[in-house]
């Protein structure tokens, strides 16, 4: 390269010359040199960086990038519940949050996104965007690294607001393009995420429950028992690095929830929580009323409500007037005292020196927390009671079973039995203080007789009396499918704790505790045939596609009484409503079969009742079960003991509910107790079940009106019907199934001979 | 003028081929270290290497032209016109310029950013070049030495208010071509000691200059952040990030293309691109660029060495200073060997005016060998 033909000669003679003279040759040598060693040295640096550090700036670098790459995650949506026909009770929506990404809005110094998209934000939403512009400046000022890309600015903005807004912005941007600015909207994005929502705001609530925030955790009901199966795997999108550690990107797709069809009707649902209301809200009243209604051939779930109820898409929202504050701090004291002795070592604290060691506000936390335990709490399966009279028919059936009565046998009622221990005398009344007169065990379910159930008690002894206790489930669980089921084993007695007056009193449904669940399951099992089916509430769980993954059967768990027994009770109970104390609960044209039950609660001396009434129909082949019970009407003592109050609650339900699954009547049925009478346009709709959220916010004013006027129909009609069976005009109807339908056809044609009579018609 | 005799001329095709090359590998690394931010900006992938790519024609193409038919003695002439024009876009620069990074360095001329203070390093070459070919020799005072330093200390005080680096660069060209000029030794060893002694004593003095605020508040924050860089998390972000890709990079790369620090690193394709060099094709990579460095640089020695005048020599040393300096302080910012400045990576790093200028002055020391001839007759204006 050096073209020249003689170097050498050429070398010697420019330094001769000293065109460059010698000694800047030989600075510019040492120049050269000075730049050769700071390369070496710097190649040194380099060397070291790379041998002390190379493993753990690997490991630190790919750390970074992971971090920085796996943090999306594609969120599952969680199952719907729904009625045993499909209708919604519980969805999960997707909403979009506006992110605002800060790194990349402030990526230009001339702020040409920045204006532009908080302008956007501002123009949109109409909203002064303060708060935004001082998290953006605040961004603005930091270094690129440190920026953040995530700022969750919006919550939960529906598809169409996500829509609008997305065009918006390519309109706005559009314009800045057509205008040569250089201006563009940028760095706002949505993210998706799904909220939990129940069209039917408060129905089924105790059954369904409710979710927490993110939806990730059912926090009662179905949502809390069946949380695995709802919540599905989330998503994620995230980076791994191969074997060449070369990041690899990788979507996992999020895998929705299985959705739950429960055995809950709709129908029935809303008339059970409307019925339960009228009496709570337009009745007499009571501390808490609730009631079930179930499959007896299948333990099905087909409703379960309480008075109680709350919005199930506000579940702590307290309403002011039920729990004001002043209750809340009481609540909130009661809870700090047992939390301070949680804390301190069993040390207690009064409720006055509560103030000492709690602040205002964490009593009033605590009073919240336990408002909402009582709000959320099931009373069907949570709550435990004295029955009182409608165990009479499993009294009756354990002894049958055991062949220690036969349906013949009589005991005389003379209105007490007198128990002695030798120091002692206890006299134990029936209910009517004069004595029922001999009795078989049919007129004794009829008349409710205590004495009856005593003297069966007794002849059966203690050790079977609790046996057959728990071959119906008392002091069992049911192990129903939802949280919160009470642990009643320590509420009842065993053999050897039964002395004579428990077994006495236990004969006729006091002294001891059950649920209304167990109550429920063991009624259907007695007049069912004798098979005691696990109740539940789960029909099916469907995957994310709609296939059946799982059928839930009928689990017959045990059985209770043999079939004779069970047509036995199935007639003597047809009998307690036809002419025994049951008669309120009479539906015209239906057998319907049923007990009564009036409870003396705890402390006896308060004179406070809980009156239930269990019911089923129709009595040839059980098809519904309604089971009612009132806890402390809001009467002043004795007032309170009228098991009517519950049988008329019953009466309604059964009445609609049969109408609802087209059980076919037994005779004519009464056109004014028809759903059809005057609702038809409303209550037709229902058929159908799915999407009809809109007519019922529209038209529920208009309904309620009309339900108003049904109520009053029919109570008047059971107000004659009573009537008649006091005057001894009782219509007969043949239980003899043959030719009940000729002898029926005429009891409408009967009815109006009576004084009532006059205004039945008229309501007609 | 020159080259009757063709045989005889004196181009030099290995430098070219060499400065081609690091050219095309600088685009390559570019390319790979700015397309993921390219993408993210939604300025589509190939956004800063077609930028590049078209300065990169363009320099090439003046570089030729310049090496071919531009007599370098018309720059003896022009030297104070260039000077002159450089000096003002200077002070306009800091006056008017345009805001980028934190201080003005561009202005805007017909649509295409332009950074003035690289037109001062071309300038201070040229000048340097013309002045000491004259005086050179009687340069040998304090005073007098002193004095043609301060044709480069004025502007580079000037240009250190906005960026320091160039600053430190156009000082370096001036010293450099003053140590080789001049006859003595003794003030350029001062000098090296001052400097060894500014480099230990650096981050002690900004201590102190911190609580007597003399110097720009982000130049001295860099310093101290330089040795302490834990507590400036933020000023050492990319610093930091740059070691790891080194450490991380090992002895042979994870592979061209792989780099994982150009995700996480802001504008890596700027300054930092030597890390993403090392990190992509390690230590071995690294080392590799140096050496093409060293060899432009022989190639530069060997011209000035046999260039047909003093003059010639001097341009060439100017601007193998030049290359040298700029190239030695960027890897000495990435490896953390000295605090950080903004001193792009010679031939490779993105930044169209550095690239241009870069390639009109190889220009100008190919014209420089392209002159050089044994023909006695025909050499020789001095």
């Amino acid at each position: 390269m050096k073209t020249s033909p003689n170097p050498e000669a050429e070398q010697r003679r420019r330094r001769q010359t000293k065109i460059l003279p010698f000694y800047m040759q030989e600075k510019l040598i040492i120049g050269f040199c000075f730049f050769l060693i700071l390369f070496l040295l710097l190649t040194f640096a380099l060397f070291q960086i790379v041998r002390n550090n190379n493993e753990a700036f690997n490991r630190k670098v790919l750390r970074q990038r992971q971090t920085q790459y796996g943090s999306k995650v594609l969120p599952a949506k969680r199952g719907d519940i729904m009625d045993r026909n499909g209708t919604i009770l519980a969805t999960s929506q997707k909403v979009y949050n506006l992110i605002v990404d800060a790194r990349t809005m402030t990526s230009y110094q001339d702020k040409r996104y920045e204006e532009a998209s908080l302008k956007a934000v501002e123009e949109f939403f109409k909203e002064d965007a303060g708060e935004l512009r001082a998290y953006i400046a605040k961004q603005d000022a930091l270094p690129d690294g440190k920026k953040s890309a995530y700022y969750k600015y919006k919550k939960r903005m529906s598809y169409e607001e996500r829509t609008a807004f997305l065009d918006y912005i390519d309109e706005q941007n559009k314009q800045y393009k057509k205008d040569g600015k250089k201006d563009r909207i940028k760095g706002l994005d949505f993210e998706e995420e799904y909220r939990r929502y129940y069209p039917y705001k408060n129905l089924a609530c105790n059954i369904i429950g409710f979710t927490t925030d993110d939806g990730e955790s059912g926090q009662a009901g179905v949502e809390q028992f069946y949380n695995k199966s709802l919540i599905g795997t989330n998503g994620r999108t995230y980076g791994y690095l191969d074997s060449d550690t070369k990041l690899q990107s990788v979507i996992r797709e999020a895998t929705d929830g299985n959705s739950l069809v429960t055995t809950i009707n709709y129908n029935i649902q809303r008339t059970v929580e409307k019925y339960l209301q009228e009496w709570q809200t337009e009745d007499v009243g009571s501390k808490v009323a609730s009631a079930i209604v179930m499959d007896p051939k299948t333990g099905e779930i087909l409703a379960m409500a309480s008075t109680k109820q709350y919005d199930l898409n506000e579940p702590r929202k307290l309403n002011d007037a039920e729990y004001p504050e002043s209750l809340l701090l009481e609540l909130g004291k009661k809870e700090a005292q047992i939390v301070y002795k949680r804390e301190h070592e069993n040390k207690s604290i009064s409720l006055e020196e509560v103030g000492q060691y709690f602040t205002q506000e964490e009593l009033l936390s605590y009073g919240r927390q336990a408002a909402w335990n009582e709000v959320w709490r099931n009373p069907v399966i949570s709550d435990t009671y004295e029955p009182g009279s409608t165990v009479k028919p499993f009294t009756v059936a354990g002894a049958l079973e055991e062949s220690v009565i036969k349906p013949k046998t009589t005991f005389t009622c003379d209105g007490k039995v007198t128990l002695s221990d030798g120091v002692h005398t206890w006299n134990i009344r029936c209910i009517k203080r004069d004595g029922h007169g001999t009795l078989d065990a049919e007129q004794a379910l009829m008349q409710s007789c205590n004495v009856y159930m005593m003297n069966t008690a007794f002849a059966e002894g203690a050790e079977t009396f609790v046996k057959y206790q728990h071959v119906f489930g008392f002091g069992d669980k049911t192990t129903v499918d939802l949280p919160g089921e009470a642990d009643t084993a320590s509420l009842v007695y065993t053999a050897d704790t039964l002395g004579k007056t428990s077994l006495a009193t236990n004969s006729f449904g006091q002294n001891f505790n059950v649920t209304m669940i167990q109550m429920a399951s063991a009624f259907s099992s007695v007049i069912n045939g004798g098979s005691y089916y696990k109740p539940h509430v789960v029909k099916q769980i469907l995957n994310a596609n709609g296939t059946v993954i799982k059928d839930v059967q009928p689990e017959l768990m045990r059985v209770t009484v043999s079939e004779d027994t069970s047509a036995f009770l199935r007639e003597a109970l047809f009998q307690t409503v036809e002419g025994g104390t049951g008669k309120p609960a009479q539906i015209q044209g239906y057998h319907v079969g049923g007990k009564t039950g009036t409870a003396q609660k705890l402390p006896r001396s308060a004179k406070n009742y809980l009156v239930s009434f269990c019911g089923f129909a129709p009595v040839e082949d059980p098809q519904l079960l309604v089971y009612v019970v009132v806890d402390t009407p809001n009467l002043e003592g004795e007032a309170q003991a009228s098991a009517s109050f519950a049988t008329k609650i019953e009466q309604k339900i059964m009445n609609d509910a049969l109408q609802f699954l087209n059980i076919q009547p037994q005779g004519e049925t009464d056109p004014n107790a028809s759903l059809n009478k005057d609702l038809q346009s409303e209550e037709g709709i229902l058929g159908e079940n799915q999407s009809r959220e809109e007519d019922e916010n529209a038209e529920s004013g208009k309904k309620e009106g009309a339900s108003e006027k049904s109520g009053n129909n029919s109570s008047a009609k059971k107000e004659s019907s009573a009537s008649d069976a006091q005057e001894g005009k009782v219509v007969k109807r043949s239980v003899d199934t043959d030719e009940k339908a000729e002898d029926e056809g005429e009891v409408p044609d009967e009815l109006p001979s009576t004084a009532e009579s006059a205004e039945s018609t008229s309501g007609r | 003028m020159a080259g009757k005799r063709r045989l005889k001329r004196f181009y030099d095709i290995s430098l070219v081929v060499m400065v081609f090359s690091i050219t095309l590998f600088g685009l390559l690394m570019l390319y790979s270290a700015s397309s993921y931010t390219a993408e993210r900006d939604n300025l589509g992938e190939m956004f800063y290497l077609k930028r590049q790519a078209l300065f990169a024609g363009f320099g090439f193409l003046v570089m030729l032209f310049t090496s071919r038919f531009i007599d370098y003695h018309i720059f003896a002439k022009l030297n104070l016109v260039i000077y002159a024009i450089a000096a003002v876009a200077v002070i306009v620069t800091s006056l008017i310029g345009v805001a980028s990074h934190g201080s003005n360095r561009w202005i805007v001329i017909f649509g295409v950013r332009f950074q003035p203070s690289e037109l001062m390093k071309p300038a201070i070459i040229i000048l340097f070049a013309t002045l000491l070919t004259h005086k050179g020799r009687k340069l040998d005072g304090f005073v007098p030495m002193l004095k043609a330093a301060a044709w480069a200390l004025v502007p580079a005080a000037i240009i250190a208010y906005t960026n320091l680096s160039t600053a430190m660069i156009v000082a370096g060209i001036a010293a450099f071509m003053l140590f080789v000029a001049v006859k003595s030794y003794k003030y350029h060893l001062m000098l090296l000691g001052g400097g060894i002694a500014a480099y230990l004593g650096a981050y002690p003095l900004s201590l102190l200059l911190q609580k007597m605020k003399v110097l720009h508040g982000y130049q001295i924050t860099r310093i101290l952040a330089w040795k302490d860089p834990s507590s400036y998390e933020d000023e050492t972000f990319q610093t930091l990030q740059g070691i790891y890709a080194i450490g991380s990079g090992g002895i042979f790369g994870r592979g061209l293309g792989e780099s994982i620090q150009k995700f996480i690193m802001p504008e890596s394709q700027n300054d930092m691109i030597f890390t993403i060099i090392c990190e992509e094709l390690g230590f071995v990579g690294g080392l590799g660029v140096m050496l093409v460095y060293a060899l432009i640089l022989f190639r530069l020695y060997e011209i000035a060495k046999n260039a047909k005048d003093l003059f010639g020599s001097l341009l060439v040393i100017g601007v193998m200073s030049h290359i040298a300096l700029q190239a030695i302080l960027n890897i000495a910012v990435a490896t953390n060997s000295i605090p950080n400045t903004g001193i792009t990576l010679p031939f490779i790093s993105y930044g169209g005016t550095s690239l241009v200028i870069l390639l009109a002055e190889i220009g100008i020391c190919l014209n420089v060998s392209y002159q050089t001839t044994l023909d006695e007759s025909i050499s020789s204006e001095k």
